[in-house]
């Protein structure tokens, strides 16, 4: 448990010990964000994620931390830590943080794929204060953007600008930069690099790095099937592919690595139906 | 003047699809409209302004401006380049001590997706948002994430970002918030086809022009048309609604593209429901 969460447990036991420890040690001094940011940078974000929640525990006006707290959830989210990162704010919340614990609980538990538990944070998020909090706003005006309900999400960011208009978090929503959904649509293993999405949105265009070349291969992330849509010749690898506004033709980079020397690079235009 | 047949690269299609624009060797840019005619040389490398050796270039629907990331004298930068000026880039995002890598333009034209990092090839790279039209911070949106050396891309209606990860995973990014665009476009399929619904939300009058296209399951255009006949007038809080035609049986999405006189666009899509 990260130890600046721990002395904000409002008793008046604990207030008493730490006025007494005032006078025998400096109180700890809390982490600022950029402690956290370079703490992530090592790739131990569920850690960015204890000195971000420490430090909002006791500043919570401090704006870059919450923008920070958000970025670190996603990152642990998405790695290894997600289970680590869950725990703690699972024991945060229930300290008395006001609806902001479990709205920044939801938040996490919507980024690791559970939006069920996130509906469940934020009604206890919402039923925890009787003036709806900035960080509960936050969530539940994700949680209509991924219902698709397009005017109750509008209605929701404006009271949340409304309660914090400054800093990177309202920056986002002024912008339409929020991150509403964070998702691995190809895993790691399957070597695909250079994405590039259909004119329907729904399927993905890759340069694909196979045994017997580098080809270009089409994707489709709702069921998992691929197909060499054009193959590389023998010594040539095809990059950055991009479709045409119709999706009948492609326009991609032919690459020929040259030995010690900057590789050919030709610019292709293939009609798609003949490749498909 | 022409580019060199195997010194070219990094394409990138204008949001229309009616202009290819690409780079040279030597960090040059061309663009070419995609319907036939000749390249035309838009930037050369200068001192004033050292691109990526591969700048990835984004150009304008206007072909007005260039938007690329690369290296000031200074340090990183985002700069937006006039095609008919440019010697005077403006920095639109700047950095002294980290780099930009390489970045696209949305398709609405107001954002570039990039990536923000301590040196190429090394360390934990950022996605991060940056405003086309405004001189404001890079927006973070991924922390150490992104390979820096592959460009994140957009969806075409603006909407989410695709990009590929540290462990050579793909990762998409779907954006919320409350942009203040002048158009507000929805489609949603109806018993009869689909609708679109048209909101102008700016404060201005403006007009616009509206088309459709269906795509098949295999993404591949089956059938495409004009919503309006000419440009229809638009005020602020006014609500248009066009009927999209669904007649194709292979159609699977729909998509509405509306353009405002300003340039601006709006693009929606939706699935068609099964039969």
């Amino acid at each position: 448990m990260n130890r600046h969460a721990r002395t904000t447990v409002h008793t008046g036991v604990t207030v008493l010990v730490a006025c007494t420890l005032a006078h025998s040690q400096p109180p700890p001094t809390p982490p600022t964000w950029k402690q956290a940011e370079d703490v992530a940078y090592s790739g131990q974000f569920a850690t960015a994620v204890e000195l971000l929640a420490g430090r909002l525990a006791e500043v919570p006006g401090d704006l870059k931390a919450w923008a920070d707290l958000f970025l670190a959830i996603r990152g642990a989210a998405a790695s290894a830590q997600r289970d680590q990162m869950l725990t703690f704010l699972a024991r945060w919340a229930e300290e008395p943080h006001g609806s902001m614990g479990y709205a920044v609980l939801g938040y996490a538990q919507l980024m690791a794929g559970s939006e069920a538990a996130a509906r469940a944070a934020l009604k206890t998020a919402l039923d925890a204060e009787v003036r709806t909090s900035g960080p509960a706003l936050y969530l539940k005006a994700i949680l209509h953007e991924r219902a698709g309900e397009a005017d109750a999400a509008r209605d929701t960011w404006r009271a949340f600008l409304t309660l914090s208009d400054e800093g990177p978090l309202a920056d986002a929503v002024r912008q339409g930069w929020v991150v509403v959904n964070d998702w691995k649509a190809i895993g790691p293993g399957f070597g695909f690099t250079y994405p590039t999405l259909s004119p329907d949105g729904r399927l993905f265009l890759c340069s694909a790095w196979k045994k017997d070349g580098v080809h270009l291969v089409l994707f489709d992330p709702a069921t998992g099937k691929e197909r060499i849509l054009v193959r590389a010749e023998e010594g040539q690898q095809l990059h950055r592919p991009i479709w045409s506004a119709d999706g009948r033709e492609l326009f991609y980079e032919r690459v020929i690595p040259q030995k010690g020397e900057w590789p050919l690079r030709t610019i292709m235009r293939a009609p798609l139906r003949d490749n498909a | 003047m022409a580019p060199s047949l195997t010194g070219s690269g990094s394409p990138f299609l204008t949001a229309d699809g009616k202009t290819l624009c690409f780079e040279g060797n030597e960090g040059q840019v061309w663009t070419l409209p995609v319907a036939g005619g000749e390249p035309t040389l838009r930037l050369e490398t200068g001192p004033a302004f050292h691109f990526f050796r591969s700048a990835s270039p984004s150009l304008t629907c206007d072909g007005k401006y260039l938007i690329l990331s690369g290296i000031a004298p200074q340090g990183g930068a985002v700069a937006r380049v006039r095609t008919d000026d440019p010697a005077k880039p403006d920095l639109i995002a700047f950095t002294e001590k980290r780099l930009f890598a390489w970045g696209t333009l949305s398709p609405d034209e107001r954002t570039y997706a990039t990536s923000i990092g301590t040196k190429e090839g090394e360390g934990f790279w950022d996605l991060c948002a940056v405003d086309v039209q405004e001189q404001t911070k890079p927006q973070q949106l991924a922390w150490g994430r992104p390979q820096w050396n592959y460009r994140p891309v957009w969806s075409p209606d603006g909407r989410k970002i695709a990009y590929v990860g540290r462990n050579v995973d793909v990762r998409v990014l779907t954006l919320g918030g409350l942009p203040q665009p002048s158009l507000a476009l929805v489609v949603a399929p109806t018993d009869k086809g689909a609708t679109a619904t048209l909101t102008c939300t700016g404060k201005e009058a403006t007009t616009v022009t509206a088309t459709y296209q269906l795509f098949d399951a295999a993404s591949a255009e089956v059938a495409s048309g004009a919503l309006t006949a000419q440009p229809v007038p638009l005020k602020p809080g006014e609500v248009v609604e066009f009927a999209l035609p669904t007649g194709a049986a292979a159609a699977r999405t729909m998509k509405a593209t509306v353009v405002a006189q300003t340039g601006e666009r709006a693009i929606a899509l939706a699935t068609i429901p099964a039969p």
